[in-house]
């Protein structure tokens, strides 16, 4: 390489070195610009995404955008297309070498050189050593770079805020109560109040009392929906406990008893009864045995006390050993299961996990087995010694032999007060099962239905005055001479009309209640009012046998708003008549339909008609001559149309 | 190699006849660094020059020194509105011999030197203008029928008082284009004027003497030629050029607002044979942009044409091509490189 050709080769190094400074503040240029913006627009973004406006995962898109675009315009202008020369000429403008540098680099690419050329590149090349890119091309902070930095700074401070978002006071959550009609709570109730007057168990008492607590929270709005049901399954699943297994229990060991029995001649009948799960029958033929034994004494065969011995010893045996065995197996099954288990949980095979589940059911089978034969058991425990105690003492003494057949006798008695209560839980629990289908179904029928439902409980008792109206509708709707409720009685003479009232119920005479002319203490003749005091709706009329006498000690004060002109003057000139009710038949049995639909379910002749009614869809049910779907319709409709007591 | 030693050679010689020359011519004129080198720049480039500026500062001591110092022929003329044409470049006159004979003979007019000093050019009408057109532009005079040729180097240094304007007749703009440069004469400072004063009013003027004959002169303009160019200085000329124009692509808004009409091809010439004068004054070997920017003023300033608008707002050519010298970059995305070097 000569010496020009090193020159031009220094002149080059020198310019490639300018240019790649140049790039690379115009690269730190774009970049820092392209920052700003993207600053800018990340400042957005992050507000925007601390007032929710944008999701996290488009802000971190944009984001992320931002820096691709950042480094991409950094990028962009390093390798965007420089000036001609633009190195060289920059050291020339820095070292004011009036274009000798780039002059000359541009005169030696040519091939067609002139002495002139040649001589400015020797010029250049004299001058290139003096050339300092550094100095010609220096590497500034962009101003943009400070400009960024406020930004960064702002961006930081918008990441550090917090905004608050609204978040609604706690308020103290009421609850969606479930809402009934009290027409059908009072159904419920009056159910339970029947059952607890005709219950003697304590068990019975005590579930009666729960699910009268339930109905009460119902009808205070105390429970919502899943809090209802709740309570509902828990006292079904207190009723259903052992119930149905144990009676079934008891039932299977008091067979096998009077299996035991039947063997023996003597208690043949009572084993026969037993048998049959007849225990007041069973009852009564301990009781006739033991008077045969105290009776007949030693007049009975010898062979046959010993027949009878064995067999009663047996029955008492027999339950202790059945119980031992399950009690046997049932341990030998969870050593098994433990066993299993330990296998299993040293990497047991599939095969080998799923014999430990069914093992596992089978012990909880056992176990179910094992408490309704100890609840059998409890209750023939005392049987089963009373039973022991007779075949011993027969051996001694057939006077205490009798006594301890009567004692097992009363315990029959007892086991048959048991199932007895055990159908008063049955009926409780249909009842709940009702009244779990009338709340799912009001549930769903919504407000609305609650409304129609209690406007019909209204109607049902005889209120369908609809509230805020005179006196004169109290009378048209037949209600024995009470006013709607908490009218002001402003119907003068209007109310107390119990004769018309009566009529459509009771099939009552015509009571005497309403206007009633009678004599006053000086002979006058009074008219007398019955109530209209502020109607409350006090005349006693029409379903009390008619009377409809108003108590009201006065009359009403005002007068009806839609009248016009004066109130009546009471005290005017009418004639005194004294009515006195006659008996009658009373209405026909459609009558009494029709008159219930229009004044409600309270008259007597009603009752009459609802109680045939209903006796003959119970039997119609108790013979499934009902569809299963329609069992609860047909009973709810009766349960609508039940006979209401007057309020 | 001897040939590069050869240019150097030239280059320093060229050098050093500037330096006499401008050194004889500021024996008379003080200051006007410019203007003086503005007029060797025209001689050197076979142009022309219009020299601009109020009476008394110099402009035909200026024109006088430069014809002293240069053995070159030398001719004034005053122009006035009655001046005719053939006073400028002749006449054809009859001439009876002594024998009675008579022919045509031509008498050669003051445009017949190789430095022609046209005084108040704008004085004179149009017509006798015009008359110098084809000398200033072909270097010959066609009177009649003949064309006469004019001796090498032929230099036309023209004045015009701007402030006198009533009376005067512009320059045409065909006319303006054959000066190559356009030279303000400005008003001298304190110390020039200490100078001047001391000069004039002293014992006298100290006598000059020619430095450069015509022969000289002429070796110095073909080199002058033989200066080479970069394509991108070249190409940074041309877009200085296209620039005055207002629907140029770099034209910046005073020029787009202000220019009727911009530079016409010859201002590209005169700007690139000034740029490598330029760079002959300073010893180098090649024209750089800065000789371009540095005589883009004088080169192009009577050529850009000023609109109604322009006028009427008292523009000045040379503010807008200040506008244009800030407006084209060198290159593309020489405003980043430049910055950075600033």
């Amino acid at each position: 390489m000569s010496t020009h050709e090193h020159g031009i080769e220094q002149i080059r190094r020198l310019a490639r070195q300018a240019e790649r400074r140049v790039r690379l503040g115009r690269a730190l240029d774009a970049g820092a610009k392209a920052l700003c913006a993207a600053l800018l627009v990340g400042l957005a973004v992050v507000a925007l995404r601390k007032v929710g406006l944008v999701g996290e995962a488009h802000a971190r898109l944009v984001l992320a955008i931002e820096a691709v675009g950042v480094a991409g315009a950094g990028i962009v202008a390093w390798v965007w297309r420089l000036p001609e020369r633009a190195g060289a000429r920059a050291l020339d403008r820095f070292h004011g070498l009036h274009d000798r540098l780039a002059s000359a680099l541009v005169f030696a690419d040519r091939k067609d050189r002139t002495a002139f050329m040649d001589a400015a590149i020797e010029d250049g090349i004299a001058v290139a050593p003096g050339a300092r890119p550094r100095l010609a091309v220096p590497i500034r902070a962009p101003g943009a770079l400070a400009v960024a930095a406020g930004l960064g700074c702002a961006l930081a401070a918008v990441l550090l805020f917090e905004v608050r978002s609204r978040v609604p006071v706690a308020v103290a959550v009421t609850i969606d109560a479930v809402e009934m009609a009290p027409d059908d709570l009072d159904d419920v109730k009056d159910f339970l109040r029947q059952l607890d007057q005709n219950s003697a168990n304590d068990d019975t008492k005590a579930a009666i009392q729960e699910f009268n607590k339930l109905v009460d929270d119902i009808a205070n709005k105390r429970l919502d929906r899943t809090e209802a049901f709740r309570r509902m399954e828990a006292l079904e699943e207190r009723l259903l406990t052992g119930s149905e297994a144990d009676r079934k229990a008891l039932e299977a060991e008091l067979e096998r008893v009077g299996d035991e029995m039947k063997k023996a001649e003597l208690t043949r009948p009572a084993g026969a009864a037993l048998a049959g799960a007849k225990l007041d029958e069973a009852r009564d033929a301990l009781h006739d045995l033991a008077k045969k034994l105290r009776e007949r004494g030693g007049a009975v065969d010898k062979a046959k006390l010993d027949q009878m011995r064995d067999a009663l010893r047996r029955a008492s045996e027999d339950a202790q050993k059945r119980q031992e065995a399950i009690e046997q197996r049932r341990q030998e099954l969870a050593d098994e299961i433990l066993k299993a288990k330990q296998r299993a949980g040293d990497g047991g095979s599939d095969q080998e996990r799923s014999l430990l589940e069914k093992k596992q059911r089978e012990l909880e089978r056992l176990d179910r087995d094992l408490g309704a034969q100890n609840s059998a058991s409890r209750q023939l425990d005392r049987l089963d010694r009373e039973l022991q105690q007779a075949a011993e003492d027969l051996m001694k003494d057939m006077g205490l032999s009798a006594d301890d057949l009567d004692r097992s006798a009363e315990d029959l008695n007892r086991m048959d007060q048991g199932q007895m209560t055990d159908q008063q839980k049955e009926e409780l629990r249909q009842k709940l099962q009702e009244l779990r289908q009338l709340v799912r179904q009001q549930g769903q029928g919504g407000k609305g239905q609650i409304v129609r439902l209690k406007r019909f409980g209204r109607m049902a008792r005889g209120q369908g005055g609809s509230q805020g109206r005179g006196g004169q509708e109290g009378r048209d709707q037949g209600d024995e001479g009470k006013d709607g409720p908490g009218q002001n009685g402003q119907g003068q003479g209007k109310e107390g009309d119990g004769s018309q009232g009566d009529d459509g119920h009771g099939g009552s005479s015509g009571g005497r209640g309403g206007e009633t002319w009678v004599l006053g203490p000086n002979g006058e003749k009074m008219l007398m009012l019955s109530k209209g005091q502020s109607g409350s709706g006090q005349g006693q009329g029409g379903p009390q046998g008619g009377e409809g006498e108003g108590k009201g000690r006065e009359w009403g004060v005002g007068h009806d708003p839609n009248l016009q002109g004066k109130a009546t003057n009471p005290k005017m000139g009418a004639q005194d008549t004294q009515v006195q009710g006659a008996a009658a038949q009373g209405a026909s049995r459609s009558q009494v339909i029709l008159g219930a639909a229009e004044r409600g379910f309270t008259s007597k002749g009603y009752r009459k008609v609802y109680t045939e009614y209903h006796q003959v869809a119970e039997q119609s049910l108790a013979k499934d001559e009902i569809p299963g779907g329609y069992l609860f319709y047909v009973k709810r409709y009766f349960q609508l149309i039940r006979p209401r007591e007057e309020n | 190699m001897s040939d590069t030693k050869a240019v150097r050679e030239s280059v320093d010689l060229f050098c050093k006849r500037i330096q006499e020359l401008r050194a004889e011519i500021a024996k008379s004129v003080i200051g006007n660094r410019e203007v003086v080198d503005g007029v060797i720049t025209c001689m050197l480039a076979g142009g022309h020059a219009l020299l601009e500026g109020v009476p008394g500062l110099g402009k035909t001591m200026l024109v006088r020194a430069l014809a002293e110092t240069l053995s070159l022929t030398f001719s004034r003329i005053q122009f006035t509105p009655d001046l005719m044409p053939a006073d400028i470049l002749g006449t054809t006159v009859i001439d009876e011999t002594q024998g009675g004979a008579k022919s045509f003979e031509f008498r050669k007019g003051p445009i017949f030197a190789n430095i022609v000093l046209a005084d108040e050019v704008n004085r004179a009408t149009p017509k006798t203008q015009s008359a110098l057109l084809e000398a200033m532009q072909e270097h010959r005079v066609t009177v009649g029928k003949r064309t006469h040729v004019l001796d090498e180097p032929f230099v036309v240094l023209a004045t015009q008082n701007p402030l006198e304007m009533e009376g005067t007749y512009p320059l045409p703009e065909a006319q303006l284009d054959r000066f190559l440069f356009k030279l303000h004469v400005s008003f001298p400072g304190r110390d020039e004027l200490h100078q001047i004063l001391d000069l004039t009013t002293g014992a006298g003027i100290e006598q000059r003497r020619a430095v450069l004959d015509r022969d000289a002169i002429l070796q110095m303009q073909q080199l002058v030629r033989q200066v080479p160019v970069a394509r991108y200085v070249q190409d940074y000329a041309i877009r200085l050029l296209q620039a005055t124009h207002p629907d140029g692509p770099d034209a910046p808004d005073l020029a787009k607002r202000f220019v009727r009409y911009g530079s016409s091809p010859r201002g590209a010439q005169a700007v690139l044979l000034a740029a490598k004068i330029r760079a002959l004054f300073d010893g180098r070997f090649a024209a750089s942009v800065d000789d371009v920017r540095a005589v883009a003023h004088p080169a192009l300033r009577h050529r850009v044409l000023l609109n109604f608008e322009g006028e009427a707002e008292g523009m000045k050519t040379d503010k807008i091509i200040d506008a244009i010298l800030k407006a084209v970059p060198e290159g593309k995305g020489e405003a980043t490189a430049h910055a950075e070097v600033n």
